[in-house]
């Protein structure tokens, strides 16, 4: 850095740090946590995704609430392990997940891992881009206008020219996600049976076969993927936390695995009712989900439900998007910061638009397969996570990058859990894929 | 090191923080992002790691496993369509 000319990513970087120096000297908690949260709730509502919600919907509308709901907070609970790590990975080398893997493992395991990344996350864009049209078409919003109006929201929000800003509109934008809650209670649950559910862990209808595995997979796969490891990095470093932020970095992760956790089973419990009166709902799309909640939640609730789907797309994209360029410019060590201007950071903002756009308009092919997509994005995404968890641990388990502040037996207990369970999920589907007739 | 930035800021009048006044102390910035600066060099200044045969085959498996399953999704497709 040079003492006499700072450029906009360092003063704006050394103007956040200075509010928390304020805020640590003056005593303000509260403050500290506002100034420090952002990259965990981020990327766990970001996760909750247009794919994730219409995996959420399938579940409650074809399995109700009993096995579900406490299969998905454990899911979130393993998202936790997994992104807390990068928060610590963060804060000690301030470099991203990408620069990580690239510096420590050469250039051949870097190239693997960002082919799974580029895979997941540009069939995932064209997934929140099938949301937004399908959410803004139940308010009569034609696809064209719901992909230029989406493109023109992320472009105001990556425009900040400041993290910060980007961070807070997309934070606003975010906490939407909890339009499920109420469009759950409009289906006054059966609070019986949710606690039921939560002590029993049950029951599962028809048995463990085929079709539980893709969706097992998938609501998985809704909540641990690839790109939130190379987000939430990014986003550490790119906000600037420091190793003394490392534990509200971890009350960001672990009040954004919550929200989304809440958000995830409102979902679940709101589409149940399509279970409970026998509707069909295999083959049911984003839109259709809203529609065929009406008669149980009225014309607002199913409003309610569509604009949800919309807005999932909509905050998934931006962050996704981002995910995507930071990885960039960390491999090809170019400028990659939103506290710089478009023009100090060409590259990483044309890869942020051009991805966004590229994914946009292949929604408005005529006759793309897009619910096959949407179906298929997250079992993807699941199966390419073994690898990046296995980076995540070697990561920082490295006594050069992490000190002090590597993972003790407990940490990586959980982490190795996380991966066997991940591992483990993939290979029962492809049992299931292997042999048709296999039931448990 | 927080102390001297905290006096710093006083000295400089930066009690109400704006980007456009942190720009003109160019020292109040490197101080601040000591920790940031000392991280990166620490960073450039390490080399690849050593890739035991243990490790090599662990990554190796877990592409493999990426690979195998491709295959499953392609087959998957397949039985779908």
């Amino acid at each position: 850095m040079s003492m006499n000319a700072p450029n906009r990513e360092e003063a704006a970087r050394a103007l956040d740090r200075l509010q928390v120096t304020q805020a640590r000297h003056k005593g303000g908690r509260m403050r500290l946590l506002w100034l420090l949260v952002g990259p965990g709730i981020l990327v766990m509502l970001g996760e909750n995704d247009a794919p994730s919600m219409l995996s959420y919907s399938a579940t409650g509308s074809q399995f109700g609430i009993g096995f579900f709901i406490p299969f998905v907070i454990v899911t979130f609970m393993m998202a936790f392990v997994a992104q807390e790590i990068t928060v610590r990975l963060g804060a000690v080398s301030k470099a991203g997940h990408a620069e990580l893997i690239y510096r420590r493992f050469g250039r051949f395991w870097g190239n693997f891992a960002m082919i799974d990344l580029l895979l997941t996350n540009v069939l995932t864009l064209i997934t929140e881009f099938v949301g937004i049209v399908a959410g803004a078409g139940y308010f009569g919003i034609p696809d064209y206008a719901a992909v230029g109006g989406a493109l023109i929201v992320m472009a105001l929000a990556f425009m900040s020219r400041r993290y910060w800003s980007f961070e807070r509109i997309a934070m606003l934008l975010a906490l939407c996600n909890l339009v499920f809650v109420p469009v759950a209670l409009m289906t006054h649950p059966n609070w019986n049976a949710i606690g039921k559910s939560l002590l029993a862990w049950g029951p599962l209808p028809g048995g463990f076969g085929s079709h539980t595995a893709i969706i097992l997979l998938s609501d998985i796969g809704a909540t641990i993927t690839p790109w939130m490891l190379f987000f939430q990095q990014g986003a550490v470093s790119d906000k600037g936390l420091s190793v003394r932020d490392i534990p509200q970095g971890r009350i960001d992760t672990g009040i954004g695995a919550l929200l989304a956790a809440l958000a995830a089973v409102a979902c679940i419990i709101a589409t149940s009712p399509l279970f409970v009166h026998h509707m069909n709902a295999s083959q049911f799309g984003a839109a259709q989900f809203a529609q065929a909640l009406a008669p149980y939640v009225g014309r607002f609730g199913g409003a309610l439900f569509a604009f949800g789907i919309l807005e999932a797309g909509l905050v998934a994209a931006i962050a996704i998007s981002t995910s995507s360029a930071y990885a960039f410019g960390e491999v090809t060590q170019r400028a990659h910061s939103l506290n710089r201007s478009f023009k100090e950071a060409k590259g990483f903002y044309l890869v942020l638009i051009a991805i966004a756009a590229i994914s946009g308009s292949v929604v408005l092919i005529p006759g793309f397969p897009l619910e096959f997509v949407v179906l298929i994005v997250n079992v993807i995404a699941v199966l390419t996570m073994p690898p990046a968890i296995g980076f995540l641990l070697l990561l920082v388990n490295d006594r050069e990058i992490m000190g002090d502040h590597r993972s003790g037996w407990f940490f990586n207990s959980l982490g190795l859990l996380v991966g066997a369970f991940v591992s483990v999920a993939g290979l029962l589907y492809a049992l299931t894929v292997i042999f048709p007739s296999l039931h448990f | 090191m927080a102390t001297n930035q905290m006096e710093l800021m006083d000295s400089t009048g930066l009690g109400n923080l704006r980007l456009t006044d942190v720009y003109e102390h160019p020292v109040l910035i490197d101080q601040t992002l000591k920790e940031h600066q000392d991280s990166q060099e620490r960073l450039r200044s390490l080399g690849q790691r050593t890739l035991t045969p243990w490790l090599t085959t662990v990554i190796w498996s877990l592409r493999v496993y990426v690979l195998f399953m491709v295959v499953v999704v392609i087959v998957n497709i397949a039985q779908r369509v």
